[in-house]
């Protein structure tokens, strides 16, 4: 019996079909819009980071949280390698493994790493917990403490549990320290001890 | 015995020479001698401590107070205490360059040995203020100021200085009084 046709007819239908679906595959995904970042938030949906944040004058962009005054100049910024969520019935942003940075007069000022991170805009306030240093960005110092507060009404740091500020070959210790670079002071209260570093 | 003591205001018999040989000159002069000075490098070392630190970044000024102490050692040991205390470190930040101790100041040093072995116990105070400097190692201090300075271990003589200004140099282990008053308490050759 004779076939219905040449294989090679069928064969070159094939190639053509996948060749057809290729091209079509590669439009779609070409001309598709890319996903918002705010996706990679896990916690919170996308409606949720941008609505609530936002009538307290936060915007998320992706891990970043961005607070800025009435005229526009970034109060403070926290970036976030972890995960970062915002609950908006406590009105608590949380993040881990956050880089956070203080700004006076929309200008860095000190930068604060810490593996904890908890925003209360009720109480207008920030907690840091474990592994906390932070960095004067005019290389005045750095300082190490065993808990960090930030208080956004009067945009000071302030440490307890020990804290170590360091500048120069010299380390003053004390209980409790409060990085004031609104007014470019630092105080340190109880048990304050200073002296010189050891060379390593 | 040889304890007898002598008490003497402005004079003082052969062990007191070196004293009234600079009194003449309105400045005083006591210590160990060059020797002193050439003793075996040791680490220095300056210490603050208080109760509350404030930290001007601006001018660089740090301030102590509450229950100030500073503490240095270089062979010598010796030890400040004030209400409030001001610091300033040289720019490379690796050097305190003068402290100052504002208020009643307190100081206390035993010296390092001279030549002899002997080692002097001062305890000075001032009403008003006492500056120390690192670089130079001397302690100055003013408003009232009152050292007393004896021979550690008793023997040798003892002296009560007040003047308007007493510096003492930690590294030579000699004191220098700015217009002296003073009284010297000296054994007596038996």
């Amino acid at each position: 019996m004779k076939s219905g046709g040449s294989p090679w007819v069928t064969y070159l239908a094939i190639v053509v079909l996948m060749a057809a679906v290729s091209a079509g595959v590669y439009y779609y995904t070409s001309t598709r819009p890319p996903a918002p970042e705010e996706t990679a938030l896990p916690a919170a949906g996308p409606e949720q980071q941008t609505q609530q944040p936002a009538k307290k004058g936060v915007r998320i962009e992706g891990g970043e949280v961005v607070e800025k005054d009435a005229q526009g100049r970034v109060l403070w910024r926290v970036r976030a390698d972890g995960e970062i969520t915002y609950d908006d019935k406590t009105e608590l942003l949380r993040g881990s493994d956050i880089e956070f940075e203080v700004n006076v007069e929309g200008q860095p000022a000190v930068k604060v790493q810490a593996r904890q991170f908890v925003a209360d805009y009720a109480g207008r306030r920030i907690e840091f917990a474990e592994g906390i240093g932070g960095e004067l960005l005019d290389g005045s110092g750095d300082f190490r403490v065993g808990a960090l507060e930030y208080q956004m009404s009067t945009q000071k740091l302030i440490g307890s549990g020990g804290a170590d500020f360091n500048r120069g070959h010299y380390t003053a210790g004390a209980d409790r320290i409060v990085v004031d670079m609104k007014n470019r002071q630092i105080r340190m209260h109880g048990n304050v001890s200073l002296a010189r570093r050891q060379a390593s | 015995m040889n304890n007898t003591k002598a008490p003497s205001s402005r004079g003082a018999p052969a062990a007191g020479l070196i004293v009234l040989l600079a009194l003449g000159a309105g400045v005083l002069v006591m210590g160990s001698g060059p020797a002193a000075g050439q003793q075996a490098k040791a680490t220095r070392s300056a210490q603050v401590t208080a109760i509350d630190l404030v930290i001007d970044l601006d001018s660089d000024a740090w301030e102590f107070s509450g229950n100030c102490k500073l503490t240095v050692s270089a062979g010598h040991k010796g030890q400040m205490t004030a209400p409030r205390m001001t610091v300033r470190f040289n720019e490379k930040m690796d050097q305190i360059v003068q402290l100052i101790a504002h208020g009643v100041v307190n100081f206390h040093i035993v010296t390092k040995p001279n030549a002899e072995g002997v080692r002097r116990d001062i305890t000075a105070s001032a009403r008003q203020q006492a500056v120390y400097s690192e670089p130079t190692q001397t302690v100055e201090l003013s408003g009232g100021a009152q050292a007393d300075i004896a021979t550690v271990g008793g023997a040798g003589e003892a002296a009560h200085i007040t003047g308007d200004k007493i510096t003492a140099n930690l590294k030579t282990s000699k004191i220098f009084v700015t217009n002296p008053n003073m009284k010297i308490e000296t054994p007596l050759e038996e």
